[in-house]
């Protein structure tokens, strides 16, 4: 048997990027978090625009009105829920 | 049943070895403020963490600087992150810190609650929790 042979696929990682399972994943995740910061927080998702990790979508988690930004800025809210954005 | 494993008390150990390193640089290093707030005050809290295995555990620790002016709690706050990135491989506070992250760099971040400035940063402690 022949020594195993290891090939990159870029296309694949590019497609991976920008599939709807991957979005839907990081929505799952953005909302987790978003709910768990509190009424006053939302998440959302963008597909990046360019090609490689540009490509990729970004979730966002951020406080939508003067009472979360006071509430983050006394409780540090965001950072306590920056587990739930991992993987 | 599976071993059961505690996280070690991250806070606690942090608290002891800043408020070493630091020295004279910082009036109180504590996990809560005093209702009369020292000149320069440092503040840590655990604000998340997650077991990464059975061997190691990852502690993300918020250190909060105010001080009587800008300057001073920007200096207060690098140093304590230098000092706190500096403790890999090393046991503060009787506490082994395998390896420091940095999550977030010292940023101006005021707080609503008092006019002194603030800055902070976080950084995560990978530690081995302990079977019990």
């Amino acid at each position: 048997m022949g020594k195993p042979k290891f090939k990159w696929n870029p296309a694949g990682f590019e497609a991976i990027r920008r599939s709807p399972e991957a979005v839907r994943l990081l929505e799952s995740k953005v909302e987790a978090a978003a709910g768990a910061a509190g009424d006053s927080y939302v998440g959302s998702v963008v597909q990046g625009a360019g090609r490689g990790t540009l490509g990729r979508a970004i979730g966002t988690v951020f406080t939508d009105d003067f009472k979360a930004i006071r509430d983050n800025a006394k409780n540090n809210t965001l950072m306590r829920v920056f587990d739930r954005l991992g993987g | 049943m599976t071993e059961v494993l505690v996280t070690p008390d991250v806070e606690a150990a942090a608290v002891v070895f800043l408020r070493s390193s630091l020295g004279a640089l910082a009036s109180k290093v504590a996990t809560a403020v005093p209702a009369t707030m020292p000149d320069t005050m440092v503040r840590l809290s655990l604000t998340g963490g997650s077991r990464q295995d059975v061997a190691s555990d990852s502690a993300q620790l918020t250190t909060e600087v105010w001080s009587v002016d800008s300057p001073t709690a920007s200096h207060v706050a690098r140093r304590a992150q230098a000092y706190m990135m500096s403790a890999a491989g090393s046991a503060p506070g009787v506490l082994w810190v395998r390896r420091s992250e940095l999550v977030g760099g010292v940023q101006f971040f005021p707080d609503p609650d008092t006019n002194k400035p603030r800055y902070q940063f976080t950084v995560r402690w990978h530690v081995r929790p302990a079977a019990i």
